[in-house]
C-alpha cells in the first residue's frame, strides 16, 4: 500500500479511536478534538519508531508515552484543564491489547512458555508507558522550578 | 486585658510568674476559638470529603486528589491538613482539631467531565472567587447531575474503537473484518454496560461479555462473514480492556502511592483475567 495513504489511515484511525474512547469515559466536549489529536500524534510516533526506526516495542512505547505526556501538559496549560483529560484517552492506541490477547490465546492452547513471554512483554510495555508519563511530569516540574 | 484580669481572678491567685499566666490564658482562648468554629470546621471537612469522593469515583490520579483536598482544607482555614486516601475510602482531619471525617468509596466509573468540573471549582475556591457554601452547592450539583453523552453515542463510539483499533493493532489492512469487528465490539460493550447495571459485580459482567464476544466471533466465522477470528476478537475486546486502569495503577506505584497502586493493579488484573477467561472458555470448546 502507498506510504502516504498508510500514514493518513494510521493517523485518522488512531485519532478516531481515541475520540471514541474519550466519549465512553465522558470527557468534556471542548477537549474531544484536542484529545483525539494527542492520541494520533502519540500513535504516529510509536508507529514510526516501531516500523521504520527499528526500535523494539518497549522503547517505542516509552518514547511515544513521553511525547504524549509533554503534549498533554502543553494542551492542559493552553486550555486550562487537568492533564488527565488528554493523556488518559491518548493512552488507548498505545495499550498493548493485541499482545495481551495473544498471551491469553497462547495460554489456552497450552503454549505456556510463549504465553509467559508475551505476558512479560505486556507488563514491560505498560511499565514503559507509565515511566514515559512520569518522565514527562518530572521534566515539566523541573522546567517550572527553573522559571519560578 | 479584660480576659486576663478575669482569669487571674478565677484561677491564678498563687501564680506569680508572668510567663505561666500568659501561657495558660493563651491556651484557654485558643480552646474557645475552636468551639466557636466547630460548625465551620465540619463544613470544610464535609466539602473536602465530597470533593475527594467525586474525584476518586471518577478515576482521578492520586496526587490530584490529595492536592485538591489540601487546597480546599487550607483555604477553608485548617492550616495543617492531614489527608489519607485509598481507592476504597478517604480520611480527612487536621492537626489542631479533634474531628476526623471518613467517606467510603464503593463504586468507580471513569468520568473525566466530573474531574474537570471539580478541579475548576476548587481552583476558584482557592483563588477566593467563590465561598465555601457555593463550593459545597456546586459539588453537590456535580455529584447528582453532570452532563453525559447519550448511550447510543457510547455504543457508536465502541463500534469505532473496535474497528479502528483492529486495523492499527494488527498492522495489516484486513478490510474484510472491519465491520464485523465493530459490530461484535459494540454488542460486547452494550452487554457489559447492561450487566453492570443489574449485577453490580464488574468482574462477572466482564467475564460474560468476553464469552459473548468470542461466541459472536465464532458465529461470524461460521456464517462466513469473518476471515480471521483472532483479528476480530482483538478489535472487539478493546472497549473493555483495562489498559488505562493498569497504566494508572503503575503510575500510582511509581509515584509512591503504594496502597492505591496495588489496589488498582489487582482490580485491573482481575478484569483482564475475567475477559481473557471468558474468551478462553469459548475458544477452548468451539474453535
Amino acid at each position: 500500500m502507498n506510504i502516504y495513504l498508510q500514514i493518513i489511515i494510521q493517523f485518522l484511525f488512531s485519532g478516531l479511536a481515541t475520540v471514541g474512547y474519550a466519549i465512553c469515559i465522558n470527557i468534556p466536549r471542548e477537549a474531544l478534538l484536542a484529545g483525539g489529536l494527542t492520541g494520533s500524534i502519540g500513535w504516529i510516533i510509536y508507529w514510526y519508531c516501531y516500523q521504520f526506526a527499528c526500535l523494539g516495542k518497549v522503547s517505542s512505547s516509552l518514547i511515544s508515552a513521553f511525547s504524549v505526556g509533554l503534549i498533554s501538559y502543553g494542551l492542559a496549560y493552553y486550555k486550562k484543564m487537568p492533564t488527565t483529560l488528554f493523556n488518559i484517552p491518548a493512552l488507548v492506541p498505545l495499550v498493548p491489547g493485541a499482545t495481551a490477547y495473544q498471551a491469553v490465546r497462547a495460554m489456552v492452547s497450552g503454549q505456556f512458555v510463549n504465553s509467559v513471554r508475551l505476558f512479560l512483554m505486556v507488563l514491560m510495555m505498560i511499565g514503559a508507558i507509565a515511566m514515559g508519563y512520569m518522565m514527562a511530569q518530572v521534566v515539566i516540574e523541573l522546567a517550572h522550578q527553573r522559571t519560578t | 486585658m479584660k480576659a486576663i484580669s478575669y482569669y487571674t481572678d478565677g484561677f491564678f491567685v498563687i501564680a506569680v510568674e508572668e510567663g505561666i499566666i500568659y501561657y495558660k490564658i493563651r491556651a484557654l482562648i485558643e480552646e474557645e476559638g475552636q468551639t466557636m468554629d466547630k460548625t465551620r470546621t465540619q463544613q470544610v471537612l464535609d466539602t473536602g470529603i465530597l470533593a475527594g469522593r467525586i474525584l476518586m469515583e471518577s478515576g482521578s490520579e492520586m496526587y490530584r486528589i490529595e492536592d485538591t483536598l489540601k487546597y480546599i482544607l487550607h483555604t477553608g482555614g485548617l492550616t495543617k491538613p492531614e489527608i489519607f486516601t485509598t481507592p476504597t475510602g478517604i480520611f480527612l482531619s487536621a492537626q489542631n482539631i479533634d474531628i476526623t471525617k471518613m467517606a467510603q468509596v464503593t463504586h468507580s466509573n471513569i468520568n473525566l467531565e466530573k474531574v474537570n468540573l471539580v478541579n475548576a471549582l476548587s481552583r476558584q475556591f482557592s483563588a477566593g472567587e467563590i465561598t465555601l457554601d457555593q463550593l459545597e452547592a456546586g459539588l453537590k450539583q456535580i455529584d447528582h447531575s453532570t452532563r453525559d453523552f447519550p448511550f447510543w453515542w457510547k455504543l457508536l463510539s465502541s463500534f469505532f474503537i473496535s474497528c479502528f483499533l483492529m486495523i492499527i493493532f494488527i498492522g495489516k489492512y484486513d478490510w474484510l473484518d472491519f465491520v464485523p469487528a465493530g459490530i461484535v465490539g459494540m454488542l460486547g460493550y452494550g452487554l457489559d454496560y447492561y450487566l453492570n447495571e443489574i449485577l453490580k459485580v464488574q468482574f462477572i459482567s466482564e467475564f460474560i461479555a468476553g464469552a459473548a464476544i468470542a461466541l459472536m466471533a465464532v458465529g461470524f466465522q461460521y456464517l462466513g462473514l469473518a476471515q480471521h477470528i483472532n483479528y476480530l476478537i482483538i478489535g472487539a475486546v478493546m472497549p473493555l480492556v483495562p489498559g488505562v486502569a493498569l497504566t494508572n495503577a503503575l503510575r500510582d506505584l511509581i509515584s509512591g502511592h503504594l496502597i492505591s497502586g496495588l489496589t488498582r493493579m489487582v482490580a485491573g488484573t482481575l478484569t483482564a483475567l475475567a475477559i481473557g477467561g471468558g474468551i478462553a472458555l469459548i475458544l477452548r470448546f468451539l474453535a
